[in-house]
């Protein structure tokens, strides 16, 4: 199947005084390699303000999972979740930077793939 | 009578020789069909159409952003197709729905923007351009009432297919089923007059009949009593069946 973009924002709010935006953006070269960037975004407050904002290229494996995301277009409870865990640890001024983009990349890691059927053994 | 027999051939001939060439060319001739090779692959095909395609927007008459996001597009029509325009497309038709509704009174829940390239036709190198683009927002005008989130959290996902438009003014459908009330549709709308925001919604279905209309402020510090105030006011209707029985209720609150 033939690459072709796709952007997605989706937002989440665990209450009224903080929001989660992440973005998925899907781009394709001119060889139809796909590459899959996140943009997560942890806003608190009132009035809201940003606190954090991580850009994250999504890993191959974890490609399925983002398609599937901006596929279904919206966020199921293990992705809201997730968002609030990244939330949390984005926060945290002892965790380090790899550590925080490897939690907004679970947000989409998370989502539940319906496995292939398995072969059936001759 | 060598003129008449020739004249014969040529009369005798030509049907077949025609339908024989018009053949040959119906065997030529690809009709568009799927593009299925990869996007560059089509670097310089002739655009015939662009078109951004919203599964919903037919339902809403006026002011579609339709028209403002199509001027920004890089790809027009007939000119020459390229990847890296039909990219940086998406990419501006979702950094603009996310800009256009950041700044409005609605909250975005979902914005989404692809692309899609269509009835490709390898020889007449010609191809239409698709942009799907769909927003879910709710209206923020007014804080929800318990009743409301009540209300929301029992509604299935696919009721929030509300639009935006440019106007201020918001009026989308409601569908839905649930096992009490069956299948229903409504209908929600919101808007600003003056310094009052209104906020409404009506659902009806067989066997029930819901709504509630939101009306709000805000005023201005009083004295040393307080900095600002807001306030709204709530009429809410129900009539639902419950059980054997069926519940019944009107009911008007305010807050402050």
């Amino acid at each position: 199947m033939p690459c072709r973009p796709i952007h997605v924002n989706l937002e989440v709010d665990p209450g009224a005084t903080q929001k989660i935006l992440i973005s998925l953006d899907k781009t394709c070269d001119a060889n139809d390699e796909a590459t899959w960037k996140m943009s997560f975004e942890l806003q608190e407050g009132n009035p809201l303000a940003t606190v954090v904002k991580l850009d994250v290229e999504i890993d191959p494996e974890n490609h399925p999972q983002a398609e599937a995301t901006a596929a279904n277009s919206g966020l199921d409870d293990n992705h809201q979740g997730q968002a609030k865990i990244a939330a949390a640890i984005a926060k945290d001024p002892t965790v380090g930077d790899d550590d925080k983009k490897d939690a907004a990349q679970q947000v989409i890691a998370v989502k539940q793939i319906p496995a292939a059927a398995a072969p059936v053994n001759s | 009578m060598e003129a008449e027999r020739r004249g014969m051939r040529i009369r005798k001939h030509p049907p077949s020789w025609i339908a024989t060439a018009f053949l040959a060319a119906c065997s030529t001739y690809a009709s568009p069909g799927p593009c299925t090779n990869k996007s560059a692959a089509y670097d310089g095909f002739k655009i015939l159409q662009v078109d951004l395609k919203n599964p919903i927007g037919f339902i809403t008459p006026w002011g579609t952003l339709s028209n403002s996001l199509k001027k920004g597009l890089k790809l027009k029509v007939n000119s020459p197709f390229s990847l890296e325009s039909f990219e940086q497309d998406s990419g501006f038709l979702s950094a603009t729905l996310k800009a256009n509704f950041a700044s409005s009174q609605q909250t975005v829940k979902l914005s989404y923007a692809g692309g899609e390239i269509l009835d490709c036709d390898p020889e007449a190198h010609t191809l239409r351009v698709v942009y799907p683009i769909f927003t879910s927002v709710v209206p923020s005008l007014i804080a929800p009432s318990i009743e409301e989130q009540t209300s929301e959290s029992e509604h299935p996902g696919t009721t929030g297919a509300t639009r935006v438009s440019e106007r201020k003014l918001l009026v989308a459908p409601l569908a839905g089923y649930n096992q009490t009330r069956g299948t229903w549709g409504g209908l929600t709308f919101s808007d600003t007059i003056a310094k009052l925001r209104l906020h409404g919604e009506s659902e009806a279905s067989a066997n029930s009949l819901t709504g509630h209309f939101d009306i709000g402020g805000s005023s201005r510090a009083v004295w040393r009593l307080w900095d600002h105030a807001d306030w709204a006011g709530t009429f809410e209707y129900l009539s639902t069946p419950a059980g054997a029985a069926r519940f019944k209720e009107g009911k008007i609150s305010t807050r402050l």
